[in-house]
């Protein structure tokens, strides 16, 4: 009996021991899709990671930084909702960067909100999911109407006013839809026509006729990324609706520079509105891409998740420093980064104070081949654009 | 005459393995460390995968669209939480009833069809509620879920806390609660009925047995207690989206069933025991190239073990009692 209470005694003394110990470093949680048809975001942050680790260290205001990796599975609530309360709960991160994909943000945001887990928005880009309900909420990603408003307006401007509006028939979808076509009214451009495209298997050609019929001025397309996006832009070049003389538009997704090779010269000329693109002109992108391609190889090519990931370790990093030597404040650190701006490898960013949003630049940009190689090349910035 | 209520007072009596597999359950509890929100998602999976067995192990008809049912208790319980009755137990029993009745009229469809056709049939349903789910986004918030679900404390003491606390007791009691009537309901005179038209329809029919009308019978039940599982998600995360009706849970739902094995109420628990742990375990493990694990203990387990992990082990354990010679009373679960 003595024995098993002084045996008792020291597996208590290790574990408080344990304990101090782990006050010294913060954990934070990495919960992205690491397999299946989205695992390339994952790739992107663990390469991102990788890289602002190697540039930054691997210690933030005095406290050691960890990482517990778990995978999403892509849009699966059920599961990414456990994972959320499992490195919560039992391992204890203060810190969260994910869950991707809308569904599993807001299954998320319940736990982290009662939990005062500070955690990053990524790979989700619903409007209005960040705010009241997840106020311990940033997000580093961006807002659906922040890529469809300005380039209604951008095609209004160059007197492209008949626009046929094509999208994936599923909520981001209709949400794209919704914002593209409130912004052409507002610029007093024409509908030429609207389609919404099954997710699984469509067969474009038929599409392709219903958009000449209506003979628009330009294409609007929303597509997920990966197949559907290099299967539409396929469809529109093999068509012959691109040498036909409509222009065509849509949202970064579709030339992601993850597949852009893969579509191939199909792409060239395509005008896509933007968070980010390999090519910004600025020096931080610069350093930002050469340091990243040699660390990670040239496969596969940076695209948005790697640089909101990136974004979102710099915050982290900032805001721990900003409360040095103390004890990991939750509510400090929110306060902290909510009204923070900064500059991005993307350019300015700003994370709203008042519900940790996103405002940034977004790109119009013209699909090229540079030097031999498919390059998203920004030809208009419209400054500052919001999150509504 | 009397060897017939005894033959059933036998079959229905506890063995001591039994006991003690449901005292492990509740004592998992206690061990220092333990994933007690995995846990929770083990008993609402096996509690599925256990409804699943009634069709599929006791009477002989496997269905490729179960999780319509799942998901008919998950919305349920959804639209009860967000309008207001957050009670949960009796929301529970109440997110049973519409699946029970969709379940009585599947029967109804397909109690002339069998083999194919009835694979076919059933995963027509789940494709068609999935559809509707997922297009109507007035009512049930399409792919984003639905937002607002409340659920009351339990019974008025309990609110189900981020740690998962209430919500694995709450899921473990309702679990043992439906397997105690399961199993009793596969114990009866009329589940035995129904385990004789799996093995010869034609002959139960000469013995005045209404076939026919069994089916839709059991589908009732078993969608009911399938629904009882889509309710306990819904209200144990406050969540619910239309991955519910997802055809990928009826094809896991049914992969966990063999392998746990079909017929014995408790293989579908095992079942999604063995299969969310390694899930669980590998992915934790190895992120990106996990699946690659998950396929090889598939094929692993089948081939080893044919009829399913529970039914060799118990096949097993007979071979090995009987080569000791000392076979005592209270055999493995059976």
């Amino acid at each position: 009996m003595k024995q098993i209470a002084i045996a008792a005694a020291a597996l208590a003394a290790l574990l408080s021991a344990s304990g101090a110990r782990a006050q010294e470093s913060v954990k934070i949680g990495l919960l992205q899709s690491f397999s299946g048809i989205t695992s390339l975001s994952g790739q992107q942050t663990d390469g991102a990671v990788k890289l602002f680790m190697k540039q930054n260290g691997d210690t933030a205001g005095g406290k050691k930084i960890e990482f517990v990796r778990r995978d999403t599975t892509g849009p699966n609530p059920e599961v990414a909702r456990r994972l959320v309360q499992e490195v919560v709960t039992r391992e204890k991160v203060q810190l969260l960067i994910g869950p991707d994909f809308t569904p599993n943000t807001l299954a998320a945001a319940p736990i982290l909100m009662e939990a005062k887990v500070p955690s990053f928005v990524n790979g989700a880009a619903t409007t209005g999911i960040i705010g009241e309900k997840s106020s311990y909420s940033s997000r580093t990603f961006f807002a659906t109407p922040q890529l469809c408003r300005p380039l209604a307006e951008y095609a209004v401007k160059n007197n492209w006013k008949r626009v046929f509006v094509a999208v994936a028939d599923f909520a981001p979808g209709h949400d794209c839809e919704k914002y593209f076509v409130e912004a052409l009214a507002a610029a007093s451009g024409v509908l030429a026509g609207q389609l919404r495209v099954p997710l699984s298997n469509p067969e474009f050609s038929g599409y392709m006729q219903r958009i000449r019929d209506a003979k628009p001025d330009a294409l609007f397309i929303f597509m997920p990324l990966g197949e559907l996006s290099i299967g539409i832009l396929r469809a529109v070049s093999d068509s012959g609706l691109k040498g036909s003389g409509i222009k065509i538009m849509g949202t970064g997704d579709i030339t992601d520079e993850t597949y852009l090779d893969a579509v191939g010269d199909a792409a060239i000329g395509t005008i896509t509105s933007g968070i980010y693109s390999t090519r910004h002109e600025s020096e931080l992108n610069k350093k930002f891409v050469r340091e990243y391609t040699e660390l990670n190889g040239p496969s596969p090519r940076i695209g948005w998740t790697a640089v909101s990931i990136y974004d979102a370790m710099r915050l982290a990093y900032d805001g721990l420093n900003a409360q040095a030597g103390g004890k990991f404040d939750p509510d400090k650190f929110v306060s902290f980064v909510h009204g923070r701006s900064f500059e991005s490898p993307r350019g300015p960013v700003t994370i709203d104070k008042g519900n940790g949003d996103i405002t940034q630049n977004v790109y119009i940009r013209r699909t090229d081949k540079v030097d031999g190689v498919l390059q998203n090349v920004e030809i208009e910035t419209f400054k500052d654009v919001g999150f509504k | 005459m009397s060897a017939v209520p005894e033959w059933f007072a036998g079959k229905a009596r506890w063995s001591g393995f039994e006991i003690a597999f449901w005292c492990a359950l509740a004592g998992a509890y206690f061990l220092p460390n333990i994933d007690i929100a995995l846990l929770s998602q083990i008993f609402i999976w096996g509690l599925f995968a256990m409804s699943l067995d009634l069709l599929l192990g006791y009477r002989g008809i496997a269905s490729l669209g179960h999780a319509a049912f799942f998901g008919a208790g998950a919305y349920c319980a959804g639209f009860l939480g967000k309008y207001g009755w957050g009670e949960p137990v009796s929301g529970l029993l109440i997110s049973m009833l519409p699946a029970a009745a969709l379940g009585w009229l599947t029967g109804k469809l397909v109690q002339r069809v069998s083999g194919v056709a009835l694979l076919m049939v059933t995963l027509g349903l789940n494709l068609i509620l999935f559809d509707f789910v997922q297009r109507s986004t007035a009512l049930t918030g399409g792919d984003d879920g639905l937002q607002g679900i409340a659920v009351d404390p339990l019974l008025g003491l309990f609110r189900f806390d981020i740690f998962g606390r209430t919500a694995y007791w709450y899921s473990l009691g309702a679990l043992f609660a439906l397997f105690v009537f399961l199993r009793a309901f596969v114990h009866s005179p009329f589940g035995l009925a129904l385990t004789g038209s799996r093995e010869n329809a034609r002959r139960m029919i000469m013995l005045g047995s209404p076939v026919e009308g069994d089916i839709s019978i059991v589908f009732a039940v078993s969608a009911a207690a399938a629904a009882a599982a889509g309710a306990l998600l819904t209200q144990t995360t406050q969540f619910v989206s239309p991955a519910t009706l997802s055809f990928q849970r009826s094809a896991d739902v049914l992969v966990m069933l063999i392998i746990g094995g079909a017929g014995r109420l408790y293989g579908g628990l095992i079942g999604a025991l063995i299969f969310l742990v390694m899930k669980d375990w590998l992915a934790a493990l190895s992120p990106v190239y996990w699946y690659f694990w998950i396929g090889l203990l598939l094929v692993l387990v089948v081939s080893f073990f044919r009829k399913g992990v529970l039914p060799s082990l118990e096949t097993g354990m007979r071979g090995l009692i009987a080569r000791l010679g000392k076979a005592r009373g209270g055999g493995p679960p059976a």
